[in-house]
């Protein structure tokens, strides 16, 4: 499962593959499945669950802007930088896979627009999406693979509400990477008691799992966040409380509907000089352990 | 009528000269008119069979203009822009102040020096000259916080047409053209206020509609100028309307522009992708709204866009009409089929 979904092709607005995968697995366990006219999976357990769990299916990516004189030439969305795309490998849907060239001398110079990547005779099309091959690979101790940062929630969220038991509600968000799309459209038009986003960061810092108590924008609701603290001691799950630097929309979900109660559980990453990011299975554990007991003590 | 529509004054914030023109135009449409409290007019048109399907259309009516901060003692005009406005392109424009000719000024260039001239003016640095003796005399013309616009004549030359505010007056011209015909579908167009400040009034414009589909129809950039790489051209003017993917406020809902292109292509009508994914629009906001909207924009490539001069091919138009038309008729015999 951790493999099918690390690799699956879901740049944001074409989460196809991450949608089929997850309905395919929550089926059988959950009340009620639907996708959204944004393209959110929503999984319910219960009558009217209060309590959300919400994590990002897409990933950032490419979108093709010209394909003429054997070159495919893209925008980047997502957040990706051209020094995070130079010399790697870009998917696209059909499977072409191709390296992305910069002609330039110093990387740092370089501007999105400079970089390209020869098309040959495959099929790509202005509009077209492209994502960082995963190259998913796994040791004894981590995970590796491209763009893994953004998949840490789906992982653990996944595999948690699989087992967890009481009424609850999961927001497996499209267009996340492109500003919180999937998180906003849903919001609005739904009315929630508290809501726990799970995702990756980087932050060499603290490390490990922790339980955010703000995240760039949004302090979380301080009785959500012991509350979770308490699991945490309780069930000796090895976890930090942190400040962290990276927006997880806590601001969309305090203010929506009445007010919601929010908190984040933050999956540490780490980015390796290759571009590859790292996650220890051991944190990964941790935060599929303290969001199920979290669900069973708080629905 | 784009001539009539983009000379009208409608600077984000102060749209009711181009309203009430609006107005004027669809009052004889059948469809139900409504003014919300930000200014937005929304004309709904009930679809003559049951069971139709709705489908929002949403254009802007206010443009990218000035408001007055200051007057001098001699009577000139300081100002700050409204939306977004490059200050590199306002030496020398004409504007109309409260409908009286002003010209935005600069010190000649025989009293300018090398290190001057290789410098570009910023908005605080330049004025507006209306020909008053002094601040009492300007006074009698304007007051701080007086919105004013490109002052700007509709041209046709060649192919082209030039205009001011042609983003996004097209798009309300082709919904007023649309609005005088009948459909199977209920039909919403949305005409907002204040897209150039922050997409503001669509959101409110559109809440609560819950269409089956929306359709934003704009002006967008175009970039087909001399030198520029093929890669960073966004739009080609004359290439048909462009139907965009991504841009920096909205990811255009697949099964949407899935649509559009079928529409496109079952009639011959030329399109282009939106090369690029800078810039956005009402989408932004309409498609967020109510749970999630399937939308999608479609646009007319405008080069020189948010200037007194922006210019857009003929046939880019009614590409752009086209196609929203042939929208609109495929939901209706989807329906149709349907039933």
């Amino acid at each position: 499962m951790i493999e099918k979904i690390t690799n699956a092709f879901s740049p944001s607005g074409h989460e196809d593959e991450a949608r089929q995968i997850l309905v395919e697995s929550l089926k059988s366990r959950f009340d009620e499945i639907y996708i959204d006219n944004l393209g959110n999976v929503i999984a319910k357990k219960g009558e009217n669950p209060k309590l959300l769990i919400e994590c990002g299916m897409d990933s950032p990516g490419v979108m093709v802007v010209d394909s003429s004189d054997d070159k495919l030439c893209f925008s980047a969305f997502g957040g990706l930088k051209p020094k995070d795309l130079i010399d790697k490998k870009i998917v696209f849907e059909n499977g072409f896979c191709g390296e992305v060239k910069y002609d330039g001398e110093k990387s740092d110079d370089a501007k999105i627009s400079d970089l390209y990547i020869e098309l040959g005779i495959a099929e790509i099309s202005v509009g077209d999406f492209g994502i960082l091959k995963p190259e998913f690979s796994e040791d004894a101790d981590c995970y590796l693979g491209y763009g893994l940062k953004v998949k840490a929630g789906l992982l653990a969220v996944s595999q948690a509400v699989l087992e967890a038991d009481g009424d609850f509600a999961v927001l497996f968000s499209a267009q996340k990477r492109i500003g919180g799309k999937g998180i906003k459209a849903f919001l609005n038009a739904s009315s929630l008691e508290s809501a726990i986003s799970v995702d990756g960061f980087y932050d060499k810092e603290t490390g490990g799992t922790v339980i955010v108590a703000k995240d760039s924008i949004a302090v979380a609701s301080v009785d959500l966040r012991k509350a979770l603290e308490d699991v945490a001691i309780s069930q000796k799950i090895d976890v930090n409380t942190a400040v962290l630097d990276e927006n997880f929309f806590g601001s969309s979900f305090l203010t929506s509907g009445k007010g919601t109660d929010w908190t984040a559980i933050g999956i540490s990453t780490e980015a390796q000089e290759d571009g590859r990011e790292k996650i220890l299975k051991k944190d990964l554990k941790n935060a599929t352990k303290l969001l199920e007991t979290a669900i069973e003590k708080l629905s | 009528m784009l001539k009539k529509i983009t000379e009208a004054f409608g600077v984000s914030g102060c749209e009711k000269e181009i309203r009430d023109i609006i107005i004027e135009e669809i009052k004889k449409s059948g469809a139900e008119l409504s003014i919300d409290n930000m200014g937005d007019l929304v004309a709904f048109k009930k679809a003559k069979k049951e069971n139709a399907k709705t489908v929002l259309l949403s254009a802007h009516m206010d443009e990218v203009g000035f408001i007055v901060t200051d007057i001098t003692e001699d009577g000139y005009l300081k100002f700050e822009t409204v939306g977004g406005i490059d200050s590199r392109i306002l030496i020398s424009k004409r504007v109309k102040v409260n409908g009286r000719c002003g010209v935005i000024g600069l010190k000649p260039v025989h009293l300018t020096s090398k290190e001057e001239r290789k410098k570009t003016p910023g908005t605080r640095e330049l004025f507006v000259d209306i020909g008053a003796k002094d601040r009492e005399d300007a006074e009698s013309v304007v007051t701080k916080g007086d919105y004013f616009g490109f002052d700007s004549e509709y041209i046709e030359f060649g192919e082209m047409i030039k205009a001011k505010a042609l983003d996004d007056r097209l798009g309300c011209a082709i919904m007023i053209d649309i609005l005088k015909k009948e459909w199977n579908v209920n039909l919403v167009c949305a005409f907002n206020v204040q897209e150039e400040v922050g997409l503001r009034g669509a959101k409110i414009a559109a809440k609560g509609v819950k269409p089956d589909f929306a359709l934003v129809i704009e002006g967008t950039t175009c970039n087909d100028l001399p030198n520029v790489p093929q890669n960073l051209r966004v739009t080609k003017v004359g290439g048909g309307a462009a139907i965009s993917v991504l841009d920096s406020a909205s990811k255009a809902d697949s099964d949407v522009c899935d649509m559009l292109i079928k529409a496109a292509e079952k009639r011959s009508i030329p399109w282009q992708y939106k090369a690029s994914t800078a810039g956005g629009n009402d989408a932004g906001v309409i498609s967020l709204l109510d749970g999630g909207i399937k939308t999608a924009s479609i646009s007319v490539p405008c080069r020189y866009i948010h200037s007194p001069v922006s210019v857009m091919h003929k046939a880019d138009f009614e590409s752009c009409k086209g196609i929203v038309e042939g929208f609109l008729e495929d939901c209706g015999k989807e329906q149709t089929e349907n039933d």
